[in-house]
């Protein structure tokens, strides 16, 4: 049976926040949630039919945004009981909602594991006042201490909370503190970013216009390469470029992309991955409604890739893991001659450092993840 | 035709004081195009000269002008010249096929540089000057203050000056009857041979080169033969015409009259600017005098960035040569950059202009190398070197003497700024020669400056002193005695080819340090630590280190991310294929420009 993962794009938020590139209007109205509530399962029947997906088994469905916390627990319910009209739940299925603080509370949250969501990814990015204000975040340092502690005590086999760093004028001793509020919540799971403004959301002018007041390359990469040691002792696996993880705790919804697995993505601006060809809906709200209600594909964008670039996309998503990849996994898929090339670029670069090599597998070195964007360059060719 | 109905004449003028418009003016005042056709600066057919507003290539329209005053129609050959000192011997050549120009000088500016060259050559060919004070209509124009200049630098008074605003229209039919008045008909002595001044020319595909011409004697017509003086071939006469401004054929071109000969020309040779057609059956004795071949004085080598360019590269420069016989090239190796052609230039502007062409009429992209003189070099040994490139420049220890080419330049300028530019013209190794007050407030500066000092950035800072009122002409003087190094730049202990240069000895220290230290921002950081080192024959002058990239890594990558994520790696991947690979480090072509660029 086909085995796929399912992301679900909730585009609305309580207010944008000044850092963020995703799709997302500030409406909180229940009104229209509910119509995209709609128009999505519409989308969602269309889809299954359209890729002969009905009776798959989902093993990953992930709720993103957007807030989607800002859906009652009945509507995500709802969302759950649909998806099982057509696919089947796999026995171990994780169902990731993000989750802002300002938008839930203990009774909340309790009820969204009632109605199966099993795992909750807390938009966090800072623990600092200043740095919160800076982003334009919704929620105060207060809310997210909150939550963190209702997370603590809480059901959840697992949860997740994000960090941003590189911020403003940010010292080296506010990042270590920083990791060490981190630590006293203790995630089984957490992802560090540094802040990376798109030419469209508000903060780029500041940043194109105040360059200095960022920390240095230098400091980034010894901030991080500090936060990952310090994680590393206090027992999470640095399992993928910007993720840390206890045992266990990986997100299986994200390993499946850098493993290059299958999905279905539902909502506006979001993308799929069926049968070698990358999707992507319509990033306009209005425009997928419109395409809805006209019956017509939100799909505005599709891409199938050509072997030899499916192969260094391959070996790239791979290698954002500590897993890496091996050479089998290659000769199952692809042809030995091409393989060949890639290889040689791999020994040459584990040759200078940036790539570990163990028998046949082949994982960045720590030196390596620094520099991953180069490293993938090379791999491209 | 009725030779005394027949005026030729040119416009000289300083870039933007108002030619091509006035031009325009003329050719709408006759009725020669349409006022709804009439694209701005109608003369200027090169996208590249409408941008930059100004004319590279010389050229000519025929047009009929009914004078109300005398009741009679005239024919007159509006003959369009280069405004810059770079083409000067085709604005030289321009001249040579009229009686008369129009002097234009702007009301607000004055007298600049480039007016006095232009003028002087006007008066050397024996020609009538008819001034015109352009752009009368704006609010800082002062004609009285322009006419006094005008008169000073003429050394005369009471000139038949013409007031006018070309973009208005004021004033334009008062210019139209001075010429009428003032410019004499063409002179004709009666000859039996045929002899016809080219002074321009056109390539077209299907036609080939197609000159130019203004016939001072005898009678061009279709199916005859005409012969190239200095190359002694003939052809058979196609077509003859006139510009009007479209081509349109005629009978024939006789004496006085300006037009185009199609005559199956392919080669560049045989439609040279300057060079004299007569028949080939009864040739003329002598050509017109004044043909010279015209020497380049500025070279570079072009590059294509994509190597699959270089045959494109080679056919985008034999069709420039066709209509512009001043270019020349030949094919160029470089480690860094691969084949290209190392090319010759009148000038700065030429150069600049060339490449532009390229890239946009043929859509190559080109990297050029720094522009540099030919220095002679004595050596040991008694040899004498042209030297055209730093790479043949011989070893410090071979060299017995060396000189390099010097030009006299003419600065015009406000007084104000006259303590600033002649601070720049001594940092430069400049010689003073005098200084004259033109008007109150203008100065003429003469100073002797060996060329390569001028190349990089000279116009630049002269223009930054003066905040923009300076203009400069310059003319070559000969070669003078000269004190030079080589600096080599190398990167991980590699000499990098296209980096060195040709420095005088006094400031080759200081030059090599500037290079690499900008060197060290344009070289981006890379996997590998880079070492960048100036060193004049095998001796260390300068080092800098650009250290290892420490951190480039897209932050997250999740199931929406990745396609923008591949075509963003794409696309820096091949930003990094354009760069220049030197072992294991990629340079970027901006270093190698910056070498162009290497401030003093």
């Amino acid at each position: 049976m086909k085995q796929l993962s399912l992301y679900f794009h909730f585009p609305f938020c309580l207010k944008r926040c000044r850092y963020c590139d995703f799709v997302s209007y500030p409406r909180r109205d229940r009104y229209i949630h509910l119509k995209y509530k709609e128009a999505v399962f519409q989308e969602i029947g269309w889809k299954v039919e359209e890729e002969n997906l009905r009776g798959a088994k989902l093993s990953t469905i992930y709720l993103g945004g957007g807030t989607p916390s800002l859906l009652f627990p009945e509507d995500v319910g709802e969302i759950l009981d649909y998806l099982q009209h057509f696919f089947t739940f796999s026995s171990s299925i994780e169902i990731t909602m993000e989750v802002n603080p300002e938008t839930v509370n203990e009774k909340k949250i309790n009820s969204l594991q009632k109605v199966g969501v099993n795992r909750l990814s807390v938009g966090v990015q800072s623990f600092n006042p200043r740095f919160l204000r800076f982003l334009g975040r919704s929620s105060s340092s207060e809310q997210v201490k909150d939550i963190l502690l209702q997370m603590e005590k809480s059901g959840y086999c697992s949860w997740s909370l994000d960090l941003i760093y590189s911020l403003p004028w940010q010292s080296f001793g506010e990042w270590q503190k920083e990791i060490e509020q981190v630590l006293v919540y203790r995630p089984p799971h957490l992802s560090i970013y540094n802040l990376t403004l798109s030419p469209l959301v508000p903060l780029y002018q500041f940043a194109k216009y105040h360059p200095g007041v960022f920390p240095s390359p230098e400091e980034e990469a010894f901030y991080f390469e500090w936060a990952t040691e310090k994680l590393e002792r206090e027992g999470y696996r640095h399992y993928e470029i910007s993720n840390f993880a206890q045992p266990g705790a990986e997100c299986h919804h994200n390993l499946n992309y850098w493993k290059e697995g299958e999905y279905l993505g539902v909502g506006v601006s979001a993308w799929s991955y069926l049968g070698g060809k990358r999707q992507k809906n319509t990033s306009s709200l209005k425009n997928y409604f419109q395409r809805i209600k006209k019956g017509k594909t939100p799909i505005t964008f599709q891409e199938e890739l050509e072997p030899y670039q499916k192969l260094a996309e391959d070996i790239i998503l791979h290698l954002r893991t500590k897993e890496g990849i091996t050479v089998s996994y290659l000769l199952t898929r692809y042809e030995r001659e091409k393989i060949e090339v890639k290889l040689k670029c791999l020994e040459y670069l584990s040759q200078e450092g940036f790539i570990i090599r163990e028998g046949e597998r082949f994982y960045l070195s720590n030196k390596g993840i620094l520099v991953a964007n180069q490293i993938f360059q090379e791999i491209l060719d | 035709m009725d030779r005394n109905k027949i005026r030729n004449f040119g416009i000289i003028a300083h870039i933007d004081h108002g030619k091509s418009t006035l031009a325009d003016r003329i050719l709408e005042i006759c009725g020669a195009v349409p006022k709804e056709k009439m694209k701005e600066q109608f003369l200027d057919r090169m996208e590249l000269e409408r941008e930059r507003g100004i004319t590279i290539k010389a050229k000519a329209v025929r047009v009929e002008y009914f004078s109300p005053s005398r009741g009679e129609k005239y024919i007159l050959n509006l003959i369009d010249t280069p405004g810059h000192v770079d083409f000067s011997y085709e604005v030289s050549r321009s001249l040579a096929a009229c009686e008369g120009v129009l002097l234009v000088v702007d009301a607000s500016q004055g007298v600049e540089a480039q007016t006095l060259a232009h003028a002087h050559l006007a008066i050397s060919q024996g020609l009538v000057i008819l001034p015109v004070i352009n752009k009368i209509d704006l609010p800082s124009a002062n004609p009285e203050r322009a006419m006094r200049e005008v008169e000073a630098i003429l050394g005369e008074e009471h000139l038949p000056f013409t007031l006018v605003s070309a973009k208005s229209g004021t004033g334009i039919e008062e210019l139209m009857e001075k010429i009428v008045q003032f410019i004499p008909p063409p002179r004709v002595e009666d000859s039996p041979f045929l002899r016809a001044l080219i002074f321009d020319a056109v390539y077209d595909s299907y036609r080939g080169a197609i000159p130019f011409i203004r016939v001072k004697e005898g009678e061009i017509k279709k199916g005859m033969e005409i012969m190239m003086f200095s190359t002694r071939r003939s052809f058979p006469v196609l077509e003859v015409g006139v510009f009007t401004p479209e081509m349109k054929e005629v009978n024939s071109l006789g004496p006085g009259e300006v037009g185009y000969v199609v005559a199956n020309i392919h080669h560049l040779e045989d439609s040279q600017v300057g060079d004299t057609i007569t028949s080939p059956s009864f040739p003329a004795p002598s050509p017109i005098p004044g043909y010279k071949k015209v020497k380049p004085l500025v070279f570079c080598s072009f590059y294509p960035v994509n190597y699959e360019d270089y045959s494109r590269l080679k056919e985008s420069l034999e069709r420039l040569q066709l209509n512009d016989a001043s270019l020349s090239f030949e094919t160029d190796f470089s480690e860094a950059l691969g084949f290209g052609f190392r090319c010759g230039f009148l000038g700065l502007l030429h150069m600049d202009i060339t490449q532009e062409r390229i890239e946009r009429e043929f859509g190559v992209e080109v990297v050029a190398t720094a522009p540099h003189v030919v220095y002679h070099v004595l050596t040991k040994k008694g040899e004498i070197l042209e030297v055209r490139s730093p790479r043949d420049f011989p070893f410090p220890s071979e060299i017995e003497e060396m000189e390099e080419p010097y030009v006299e330049m003419s600065i015009t300028l406000p007084t104000e700024y006259l303590g600033g530019v002649m601070d720049l013209c001594q940092s430069r190794r400049g010689i003073f020669k005098d200084m004259v007050y033109l008007s109150e407030h203008l100065v003429l500066l003469r100073y002797d400056l060996p060329l390569a000092e001028i190349l990089l950035d000279f116009y630049d800072r002269l223009k930054a002193i003066s905040r923009g009122y300076a203009s400069l002409e310059y003319e070559f003087v000969g070669y003078r005695p000269a004190k030079l190094v080589r600096v080599d730049i190398l990167v991980n202990r590699e000499i990098v080819d296209g980096l060195s240069f040709i420095s005088p000895e006094e400031n080759a220290y200081y030059r090599g340090k500037e290079l690499i230290s900008r060197l060290r921002e344009l070289i981006p950081r890379q996997l590998f630590p880079i070492s960048l080192q100036a060193a004049i024959g095998g001796k260390i002058i300068a080092r800098e280190d650009i250290p290892a990239l420490r951190k480039d890594v897209l932050q997250k990558c999740y199931g929406g991310d990745i396609t923008r994520k591949r075509k963003l790696l794409e696309k820096q991947k091949e930003g990094k294929k354009r760069m220049k690979a030197v072992g294991k480090v990629r340079i970027p072509q901006e270093a190698f420009l910056a070498v162009m660029k290497s401030e003093k």
